[in-house]
């Protein structure tokens, strides 16, 4: 039954795939949505998803995330040169701004090894971006205000390490 | 069968990944594994990744796995540049790269500016901007910059000898490019460079280019005209030259086919005079609208280099007047190859422009649009700086009247070819 329910097509559409997170939430999408994941495009391509895509590694939250982001983007590479696509890359652009920037640091950072794992390098590049935006441009008491990180120096370390590289602290 | 066995082993593997640890606990940025740091940090600027050295233990030597080693801006410094590469040894480098704007007070700490061996060695892409490039020491045993693919190397200053030596050590140099570099003298390697594909010299004071390069694929070049000596690059194909002064066309077809044999696609940029009378200087030529000079069909049959594989030439000829009556010795580029399939001519000619200062109002009576008309037109256009009033009657061919038609036609002729040239302040009046 599952795996007819796996195999089902929607009208007009791919094939559909099943994936299922780590808390046994489950996603159906359509073979092409799933395969911006180079990890599923390579289970499809070995026609191993017939009974749903266990993703043990990657929480049900995340995995909607990742999902919406997915199905946003699904005619990203099929659709070139078609007029709506204009409108469409502002959309996108937005989406993805948004998606992005709510996030809580640690929902980002698994949200970056779910893409990682996943191997989707859009969503894997735009959220490294996102935590190198958070960074750049901060003093350290800043960055470590960002990223929750305790200073275990002590001044006189924290000094001779400053001296160091001493061009990189002169604000 | 055996291939139906692979892929049953690549299919069980996939399927029954093992998942790994399944975590609960807060991810921290420390968390992310390391080639996701270092991909986090290659999309920072360079400063910022060696602040976060001063933010805990575990951050100490973190940014180290940056692959990304790009300055620029007032951290260029030759103490800077080496009190990160000493922390960075013995990592990888993927890209290293060195740029500022001039800026002459800081012209001074950069005249003498050692790089270090060791990332040179380590990293496939290397690119300079702007420094004076002073060579170092070179251990003794050095074995060449064995990793070293992509080498850019923009406004440098560097002698004759040290650029020579740092590519003579780049044995598996696949890309080149010399972009306005003061070297002051010949590029000359004999060491061969059989990976090297692409090579571009743009706006470099050399005397001559000479290397050996035996698999080079493309080459660019701008810049004088200097003996250039590429070895037998028996696989280069594709080929852009523009020099700048004058090459005679008996020189480009005797020098070029031997330096280029088995080129293909072949664009040229020059002034090429077509005349075959060496003695006046190009300079001065511009000026002698009223030499004649017989073309010499003889020497065009004399010629027997070749481009015995070129099937598309492009020339951007810039000629001047009184080589216009010549353009048949053209032929002579035909002749010289035999298996051509696309010939493209841009004619560049033009009166050297005049400064026509007071000039406010020309008036010019049957007007047929000719082409001779139309440059003439270009030309005082082009050289009046505050011409105010342009009247142009039109006529028919041989000064006879013209109709409607022919008006037009004439008018839309001189609108298009003024499009663009004219000023704004210039009132053009078309009868």
């Amino acid at each position: 039954m599952a795996a007819a329910a796996a195999e089902a097509t929607i009208d007009g559409g791919g094939k559909m795939i099943i994936l299922i997170s780590a808390d046994g939430k489950r996603f159906e999408v359509t073979e092409a949505v799933a395969s911006q994941s180079q990890l599923i495009s390579n289970m499809i391509e070995d026609d191993c998803t017939e009974n749903g895509v266990r993703l043990p590694n990657v929480d049900g939250d995340i995995l909607t995330m990742v999902v919406d982001y997915c199905n946003m983007h699904a005619g990203d590479a099929a659709a070139d040169g078609d007029t709506t696509k204009a409108s469409s890359t502002e959309e996108l652009k937005k989406f993805d701004a948004e998606l992005v920037q709510a996030l809580e640091n640690p929902v980002l950072f698994k949200l970056i090894l779910a893409a990682n794992f996943l191997n989707i390098k859009s969503l894997l590049d735009m959220t490294c971006q996102r935590v190198a935006d958070m960074m750049s441009g901060k003093t350290p008491e800043q960055m470590r205000e960002t990223f929750s990180i305790e200073n275990d120096f002590t001044p006189e370390e924290e000094a001779a390490i400053r001296q160091e590289n001493a061009w990189a602290f002169d604000d | 069968m055996e291939n139906n066995l692979i892929r049953r082993t690549k299919r069980l593997k996939r399927c029954h990944q093992q998942p790994f640890k399944q975590s609960r606990a807060k991810v921290q940025f420390s968390d992310l594994p390391e080639d996701l740091l270092c991909t986090i940090f290659s999309k920072m600027p360079l400063k910022d990744v060696v602040r976060t050295s001063v933010l805990s233990r575990n951050w100490r030597h973190m940014w180290t796995c940056c692959t990304k080693l790009r300055f620029d801006g007032v951290m260029v410094s030759r103490d800077n540049i080496n009190a990160i590469l000493q922390q960075h040894s013995g990592k990888i480098v993927e890209e290293f790269e060195v740029k500022f704007e001039f800026d002459s007070k800081l012209v001074d700490h950069l005249n003498d500016f050692p790089l270090s061996v060791s990332t040179m060695e380590a990293s496939p892409v290397y690119s300079i901007f702007s420094l004076a490039l002073h060579l170092w020491e070179l251990p003794p045993h050095f074995s060449g910059f064995l990793n070293l693919r992509n080498l850019d190397l923009h406004l440098i200053r560097s002698t004759q000898k040290d650029l020579q030596d740092l590519l003579s050590q780049c044995f598996n140099i696949e890309w080149l490019s010399l972009v306005r570099c003061h070297i002051g003298g010949e590029i000359k390697v004999t060491h061969p460079l059989p990976r090297l594909l692409y090579l571009r010299v743009t706006y470099c004071d050399i005397t001559k280019l000479q290397l050996n390069a035996i698999n080079l694929k493309a080459f660019m070049y701008d810049g004088m005209r200097h003996p250039i000596d590429l070895g037998h690059a028996l696989v280069l194909k594709e080929a852009s030259l523009h020099f700048f002064g004058s090459v005679h066309l008996e020189d480009a077809l005797t020098t070029l086919p031997s330096m280029l044999p088995c080129v293909q696609s072949l664009s040229l940029d020059a002034y090429v005079p077509l005349t075959t009378l060496p003695s006046v200087p190009p300079c001065v030529q511009p000026l002698c609208l009223d030499v004649y000079v017989p073309l010499e069909v003889s020497s065009l049959l004399k010629n027997t280099c070749k481009f015995s594989h070129l099937k598309y030439l492009q020339l951007k000829l810039r000629l001047y007047y009184h080589d216009l009556g010549n353009i048949l010795s053209l032929a002579s580029f035909l002749r010289a190859s035999p298996c051509i399939e696309k010939l493209e001519i841009h004619l560049i000619r033009r009166l050297p422009q005049g400064e026509y200062g007071y000039l406010k109002n020309m008036h010019i009576t049957g007007f047929v649009a000719s082409t001779g008309e139309l440059e003439f037109l270009l030309h005082v256009v082009e050289s009046a700086s505050i011409l105010e009033v342009l009247t142009i009657e039109a006529a028919g061919m041989l000064g006879k009247d013209i109709d409607y038609e022919g008006r037009l036609k004439v008018e839309e002729l001189t609108r298009r070819y003024l499009d663009g040239i004219m000023l704004r302040n210039t009132k053009l009046y078309m009868a």
